[in-house]
């Protein structure tokens, strides 16, 4: 309605919303004098704090200046527990009192993070991989040699085991014939016709102590594609 | 009010009459905050006559609101001021109930009882603007009460407003 200092007032709403927040504080008489006295000033030139302080006086005068009132809304406060401190402190701070609205996420997104927790930690394969300790095991790492100087791999016996080898001509996406037979045994004692290398043509056999017995082993990788005699491998190690 | 201020001081009436209006409604409002209704309006109407005779003289304040708010300001200390040398003067004991100075309210008694239920309400189920409400009626102010609570200002105003617009609306659904 009217304008000043670059001022517009638009109906229904308050021209200046960081003073506007003062008006159930002014109602109260609960301003410090100062502020009470920039809030009338405010008055003189909002209408909208104007209208919404003449539409409540009726009863906000009572909650300022009606001793009975005052009385009665004193003991009214008097019965309620207004304390903050000890455990109801605390459970008043991660239960807000404030309206739905104006209640802070933390408690509730702290709660949800602790139900996912708990939900996840009952799934089948995670709970598995939770309970599950980890051990060392020997590595028997057998790689290719030009040379004549090769040397045979030693592991342990009784001793659980991985196998790493490298086949140099493997590509990821075949698949190849691997199996591992002890001294002169014809019957493997892994075998696996789909065998497969990464990208770094290395392939892992996982060994279990049972199997690692004293002998001399030896791996036959060959590719299922090729029938050429060439293209077959041969490793060797010995567990004593 | 820049069109109205303008107006009356070129000598119009119907300006001046309404800008007369627009102040004493707003001047009735601050003073019976403070005093009883009638001595707040006959300050209200006195510090209105004042602010309007300056403006026909042509006084050009650089910030009418402010030196409008000071003319009522100053009238009501001097009513303080004058009732006080009264009080002395006179040697006479008032009671509370008697004293110009105590706001008088005789309001509807279910008015009353409305705002009790909704005070009840507000205080069960706002506890935090119960616990403001509370040092409010011990007589603190909100910087007082800012502090005392470890809450920012603002945070304070917030509580006051939510709180007020709930009480609105409780009174409103009462209302018949």
């Amino acid at each position: 309605m009217y304008a000043e200092k670059g001022t517009i007032e638009v109906n229904g709403t308050c021209i200046d919303p960081k003073i506007g927040a003062y008006l159930h504080a002014y109602e109260l008489g609960a301003l410090p004098e100062d502020m009470s006295q920039a809030f009338e000033v405010h008055l003189l030139r909002c209408q909208h704090c104007f209208q919404e302080l003449t539409a409540a006086s009726s009863y906000t005068n009572l909650l300022r200046g009606d001793d009975e009132t005052r009385r009665s809304i004193r003991s009214l406060l008097a019965d309620t527990d207004l304390s903050a401190g000890g455990w109801t402190g605390v459970w008043r701070r991660l239960w807000p009192e404030t309206p739905l609205v104006f209640r802070p996420l933390v408690p509730y997104l702290l709660a949800l993070a602790i139900a996912a927790v708990a939900v996840i930690s009952t799934l089948p394969g995670k709970s598995a991989v939770d309970k599950q300790t980890i051990r060392q095991v020997q590595a028997v790492a057998l790689f290719p040699t030009r040379g004549a100087s090769a040397g045979t791999f030693t592991a342990s016996m009784g001793r659980d085991g991985v196998i790493s080898l490298v086949y140099p001509d493997a590509g990821t996406d075949g698949r190849y014939h691997v199996t591992i037979t002890r001294g002169d045994d014809a019957a493997p004692i892994f075998a696996d016709a789909a065998f497969s290398f990464d990208r770094y043509k290395t392939g892992w056999i996982s060994f279990p102590a049972s199997a690692m017995q004293s002998g001399t082993y030896t791996v036959h990788i060959s590719d299922l594609r090729s029938t050429a005699p060439a293209e077959e491998r041969h490793y060797e190690f010995i567990v004593e | 009010m820049n069109q109205l201020l303008g107006r009356a001081r070129q000598g119009d009436k119907a300006a001046e009459r309404q800008l007369f209006e627009f102040l004493l409604l707003r001047f009735q409002t601050f003073a019976r905050l403070k005093l009883s209704e009638d001595v707040a309006d006959d300050i209200a109407h006195d510090a209105c006559l004042t602010v309007l005779e300056k403006v026909r003289s042509g006084f050009t304040p650089d910030d009418f609101d402010h030196w409008a708010h000071g003319v009522l300001r100053n009238k009501i200390g001097n009513y303080y001021r004058h009732r006080d040398i009264q009080q002395r003067v006179a040697a006479e004991a008032r009671t509370a109930d008697q004293s110009p100075g105590a706001p008088r309210h005789q309001e509807a008694p279910i008015l009353k009882k409305n705002l009790l239920d909704c005070m009840r309400m507000l205080i069960k189920e706002f506890p935090v603007h119960a616990r403001v409400l509370n040092l409010v009626y011990q007589g603190y102010d909100t910087t007082e009460i800012s502090n005392r609570l470890k809450l920012k200002p603002g945070y304070v105003y917030s509580i006051l407003s939510v709180g007020r617009r709930l009480l609105r609306e409780c009174m409103r659904k009462k209302e018949p």
